[in-house]
């Protein structure tokens, strides 16, 4: 058996490859998750310090006029 | 341009890495695994590990740049090459955090320091595909010692430590924020990135080159590493939008309808490819202070078109179809979302300006 025919075609169908599949699709789906609520929680930081610095930027203003 | 050294030490660690864990993974590994299961579930812990912890990864160094990722993730790539082949399973974990480390940081430096040229990210990114075939084809067909490889991610984790990773990252990367439209939310900008990245690495599992076998793979993956710098230098010179476009436009000829003639499927293959760095970069424009939390974004992006690869079959007509399906909203998003304007094409404008006003 060669790598290369894993690389081709690793998984003949049957059970255990259906099982083995699964539990990396689970782990995948996982990393995803949390990569996802990563990005979220990032972007709702920036979202929040753009808001502050626009509510700066109009006080500053008001004390101006 | 940014310093020589770093680009070039950066791009022969790309292939000795990518080399040695596939040298390790067609070798040892499928030697030791017994059947063709334990073999693909192998390649499948590695590939999970080796992308999926990109992210978090990426995260860590965001925050803590010198952590000198690049030149420990060889060393740990050289750790599971100087392992002896018995303990083959073994090896697949420190070969896949290495991996995971070296490339994280890696693309995080390539877009941090690339000043908007999109041909740098592009020839970092590009050697990692030649050198895993190389080292498939090099683990069937020599009896190379794990010691030589070892050796050699030794000497390139040097040439890290000493080139790459001594540099202040800057605080706030803004040179690709003009190569990506205004109207959409930093949010909708990572997203729009990562779509088209996941719809090529499914392309090329879905359809693959079935008539490459042994050391004729070689050939789609030279072909590969030749698109994505193409991609690179067309994107600097004839602007993102363009290059994107007219990539993914001869990619959906070729590869769908054409997928049988080898010569028209590599250069599908190659114009394919050479999107690659343009997302890469504009990852970043999403992400100013996260560059390598946004090339590891990217590379999940990746692993997640790599899954139906495992089930490969022949591609049929209604593969063929899906497929273009997938290269149209590729070539949607491209219009839509990038623009034309780069680094190169605004220093060329800011220079005929000048001398427009000496005149």
């Amino acid at each position: 058996m060669s790598f290369l025919d894993v690389f081709v075609s690793p998984f003949s169908p049957g059970t255990s490859a259906a099982v083995v599949f699964g539990i990396g699709l689970i782990f995948v789906f996982l990393i995803c998750t949390a990569t996802a609520a990563l990005l979220i929680l990032h972007f709702r930081k920036e979202q929040r310090r753009e808001e502050k610095r626009r509510e700066k930027g109009k006080m500053e203003n008001k004390v101006e006029d | 341009m940014p310093r020589k050294e770093a680009l070039i030490t950066e791009i022969i660690t790309h292939f000795a890495v990518d080399l040695s864990c596939f040298f390790l993974l067609a070798g040892n590994f499928t030697e030791i695994a017994r059947t063709t299961l334990l073999a693909g579930a192998g390649y499948l812990i590695f590939l999970i590990l080796s992308y999926g912890l990109r992210p978090f990864l990426g995260t860590v160094l965001d925050e803590i740049p010198r952590l000198h990722s690049q030149a420990v993730g060889c060393l740990l790539v050289a750790l599971a090459c100087l392992l002896p082949s018995g303990a083959a399973w073994i090896a697949l974990f420190p070969a896949a955090v290495g991996s995971a480390l070296f490339h994280t940081g890696a693309a995080g430096e390539s877009v941090a320091f690339a000043r908007g040229f999109f041909s740098r990210n592009a020839m970092v990114i590009s050697s990692g595909v030649l050198g895993a075939a190389a080292g498939t084809v090099l683990a069937r067909q020599t009896d190379l010692s794990g010691g030589i490889l070892g050796l050699i991610l030794f000497l390139s984790s040097l040439g890290c430590f000493f080139f790459t990773e001594a540099r202040k990252y800057p605080r706030k990367i803004r040179s690709f924020r003009n190569s990506v439209t205004r109207i959409f939310p930093d949010w909708a900008v990572l997203l729009f990135t990562v779509i088209p990245l996941l719809i090529i690495s499914l392309v090329v599992s879905l359809l693959p080159s079935d008539w490459a076998k042994g050391a004729m793979i070689l050939i789609p993956a030279a072909v590969c590493t030749l698109g994505r710098v193409a991609g690179g230098l067309a994107a600097d010179r004839f602007g993102p939008r363009k290059t994107a476009v007219v990539c993914f436009g001869a990619a959906l000829l070729l590869l769908t309808v054409f997928p049988h003639v080898p010569w028209l499927y590599c250069i599908g293959l190659g114009a394919l490819s050479a999107p690659a760095c343009i997302c890469f970069g504009t990852a970043t424009a999403a992400l100013p202070e996260k560059p390598h939390l946004a090339a590891g974004t990217c590379s999940l992006a990746i692993l997640l078109g790599t899954m139906p690869g495992f089930f490969r079959t022949a591609p049929t007509a209604s593969i063929r179809l899906l497929c273009a399906g997938l290269l149209t909203v590729a070539l949607a998003i491209s219009l839509i979302l990038y623009t034309d304007h780069n680094r190169l094409l605004h220093l060329r404008a800011r220079l005929r300006q000048r001398k427009g006003e000496a005149k």
